[in-house]
């Protein structure tokens, strides 16, 4: 009505009065006809008819005017006599409440009938205005009746499209349509069902989606129909994958973080405890969560641990946070260990955490213990060499052949002296014993060095690159701060070797520590140690240095003992070196580098194993 | 309140017939800022202004209707000049080849790190679009 235009309004109100009009002229014909029955009975009865008809029909305005033509026609009809009589002038008042009444009444109808409307459209346009969620509803057996603008985002159906079609288009898979069945079921059984569920859109392409289905009863208690509301939730769920896997990235970092790791609350509480504290201190990580980390040490920190923190928070002056120092750790076992603890504090999200990073010193500790009983072995083989093959048993083994020729000697010089003609036969063989005594010497020497030589080695299958690596780390103690640069090459091919394994690291270490010393002062200091194949059967070490080189004078007895250019010593290093890698069946030599500087070289003999070439 | 990223977000076009990797990978991509369309079959994407819209493709060398290298060669025939890359758990040489011929620029073997394939498409996204739709006629 609104709608049309001021000449159709008007128009309208002229036909809607004309209408009420007629109907009262219709009814006061109706009520001429029936005047023989009726009489001046009930004159205005009959037209309540086209009052109400009015009402409902032709709206307020026509009603009223309806109302007073039906009060003149129902006058009209009366007897002019009776007309005004208080009867009739009750009957026509009755008849005012009556049709007033039903105005009311309609009145109140159009009200509620309006205000329906309005919520019904407020909840239309709500429903449109959803974006983002796709509303639609179906009907008992799942085909859709109503779609909502942003279904149509979501879900890429054109509104006309998606009437009329199975909501089971949306779902993924090949039994889609007994799926839709399904969660139809659940919804009318529990009264909702609400999930999260891949989806696909018109065009094929998927998301996930949060589905809630609500099923809409009809007052027999048969549903009648279901709501369905689809929300994209591709985003959050991405995000949350991606805050998991970030998670499980660090949980994996943590599982293989080499040290033990334990996170505390503010209370001391154990929060977490990583794989290599689960190993070190031999608790599972929930044996220990939830309880206070002071299990963990031995007294008396045990007891002053909480204190240790309340300190800490109260003062905030730290004592082992960000500075680290070592300290012993409780086992589940009982035993305790030395450990070096530094702790890190962290502000998550509503609390102050603490996570304490554990190195395990016992391990260390036995390496370093190892390095000493080698350092200790060396020494001894070392005082063994030395003294035992060069002077203690040279001196007293050669006594006896050098005894014997001096007496000889002095034998021969009284022969000559005695008379003018010395006994030439007698002199012959004093010579003859002589020269036998010097054989003899000879011949001990010789079984000294084979002695020595054969020693008592036990040669074992070592790799040659972990025998040097071991000599230098006891060879080059302090070398670093002494400015001195090392360089190690490997050949691959140059492993393994021979050797009885202590005594070539002495040799190592006599020629790195030889070749250190002979860098002191001079400018450029680079230690480089080599490994090469020299033939199928032995390896070549070298040993070069930067420094001073060798003196000439000492070039030719470099080997021998008791030759030393070093203030302190006794010129037995080389010597012994000599003795060892010629008991290996090898040789040692030194070369004066280009440059300056002096490179050893000696060779070992590598495993001979059958069908090694 | 929409849950698609912002507008800006580049698109990707990802077809990958097998389930937990599609989904797997859409999620993925999506948690990084791009909008994906993910599907499970290459078949009549060429005829699909939201699937031609994308920026890359990622596609599975191995589908059962239409094959990664077909999809590509039927994109280009649609005009389409975005960049591509094939994912693919077993590619022998003559796969390769032919994957090069139809003018992959990438080609990453599965299972898929997914840091490699994220950095792909940081790599490939800012390159100007493939110079002529008949340009990799060799397909």
């Amino acid at each position: 009505m609104s709608e049309s235009p001021p000449g159709a309004r008007l128009s309208s109100a002229v036909a809607r009065h004309a209408a009420a009009a007629g109907a009262v002229a219709a009814s006061y014909l109706v009520r001429l006809a029936a005047e023989p029955v009726l009489g001046d009975r009930a004159p205005f009865l009959l037209f309540v008819l086209p009052v109400v008809f009015a009402i409902l029909v032709s709206g307020r305005g026509p009603a009223v005017l309806a109302g007073l033509l039906s009060l003149v026609a129902g006058f009209s009809l009366l007897d002019p006599a009776e007309r005004f009589a208080a009867g009739s002038l009750l009957e026509a008042v009755l008849f005012i409440l009556v049709c007033g009444g039903i105005g009311w009444l309609d009145q109140r109808l159009a009200t509620q009938r309006r205000l329906a409307s309005q919520a019904a459209r407020q909840l239309e346009l709500l429903v449109e205005a959803a974006s983002g969620y796709a509303i639609f509803m179906v009907d008992a057996q799942g085909f859709v009746t109503s779609w909502n603008r942003a279904a149509e985002e979501v879900l890429g159906w054109r509104r006309a499209q998606a009437i009329g079609q199975h909501c089971a288009i949306f779902l993924t898979g090949p039994d889609a349509r007994r799926q839709a069945m399904e969660q139809l079921d659940r919804a009318r059984r529990e009264g909702r069902f609400s999930g999260e569920a891949w989806q696909k859109r018109a065009d094929g392409s998927e998301f996930v989606a949060n589905v809630s289905i609500a099923p809409i009863i009809g007052e027999s208690g048969a549903a009648l129909g279901f709501a369905k509301i689809v929300h994209d939730v591709t985003a959050r769920r991405a995000e949350e994958r991606a805050l998991q896997r970030r998670e499980e990235h660090l949980k994996s970092i943590l599982a293989t973080v080499p040290d033990a790791m334990v996170v505390i609350d503010e209370r001391g509480i154990i929060l977490s405890f990583s794989h290599a504290a689960e190993r070190l201190f031999g608790y599972p990580e929930e044996a220990v969560a939830g309880r206070n980390v002071s299990l963990l040490m031995p007294s008396p920190d045990r007891e002053r641990h909480d204190a240790y923190i309340e300190r800490y928070l109260a003062t905030g002056v730290p004592r082992i946070i960000g500075i680290g120092r070592i300290v012993t750790g409780l086992r589940a076992d009982g035993s305790t260990f030395p450990m070096a603890l530094s702790v890190g504090e962290a502000q998550a999200a509503d609390q102050r955490l603490f996570t304490g990073f554990i190195q395990d010193l016992t391990e260390r500790r036995d390496f370093e213990a190892r390095l000493e009983q080698l350092e200790s072995e060396l020494i001894h083989v070392s005082r063994l060499n030395a003294m035992g093959t060069m002077a203690s048993t040279l001196a007293h083994e050669l006594n006896q052949p050098l005894t014997a020729i001096a007496s000889y000697s002095e034998a021969a010089a009284f022969l000559l002296d005695r008379s003018e003609e010395p006994d030439t036969a007698m002199l012959r063989d004093v010579m003859g014993q002589i020269a036998e005594q010097s054989l003899r010497a000879g011949r001990i020497v010789r079984r000294l060095r084979e002695f020595v030589s054969r020693g008592d080695l036990a040669k074992t299958i070592e790799d040659l690159p972990k025998v040097i690596e071991e000599a230098s780390a006891l060879a080059l103690v302090g070398v670093r701060e002494k400015g001195v640069a090392t360089h190690f090459t490997y050949a691959p091919d140059a492993t393994p070797v021979l050797i009885d394994r202590v005594q070539i690291q002495q040799v190592l270490i006599n020629l790195m520590r030889n070749a250190v010393e002979a860098m002191e002062g001079m400018p450029a200091r680079q230690l480089s140690v080599a490994t090469a194949l020299l033939d199928p059967m032995s390896v070549q070490v070298s040993i070069a240095d930067t420094g001073c080189g060798i003196a000439p004078q000492v070039r030719d007895k470099l080997f021998e003992a008791f030759n030393s250019s070093k203030d302190s010593g006794m010129g037995l290093g080389l010597s012994i070196c000599r003795t060892i890698v010629e008991a290996h069946g090898g040789r040692i030599t030194a070369l004066d580098r280009e440059g300056g500087g002096t490179e050893f070289r000696f060779t070992l003999m590598r495993p001979q194993v059958d069908g090694d070439g | 309140m929409s849950p698609s990223p912002e507008p800006a977000a580049p698109r990707l076009l990802l077809v990958e017939d097998d389930d937990a990797v599609r989904r797997g990978l859409l999620l993925l991509l999506h948690s990084r800022g791009y909008d994906v369309r993910a599907y499970p079959s290459g078949v009549g994407l060429a005829m699909d202004p939201g699937a031609l819209g994308c920026a890359i493709l990622i596609a599975d060398l191995m589908m059962p209707q239409a094959n990664a290298i077909d999809l590509l060669a039927a994109l280009r025939g649609a005009s389409w000049m975005g960049r591509s890359i094939l994912i693919s758990g077993n590619l022998d040489a003559g796969w390769r080849a032919r994957a090069i011929a139809a003018g992959y620029d990438a080609i990453l073997p599965k299972p898929i790190s997914e840091s490699i394939l994220v950095r792909t498409v940081e790599e490939l996204l800012p390159m100007p679009p493939v110079g002529s739709p008949g340009r990799e006629g060799g397909a």
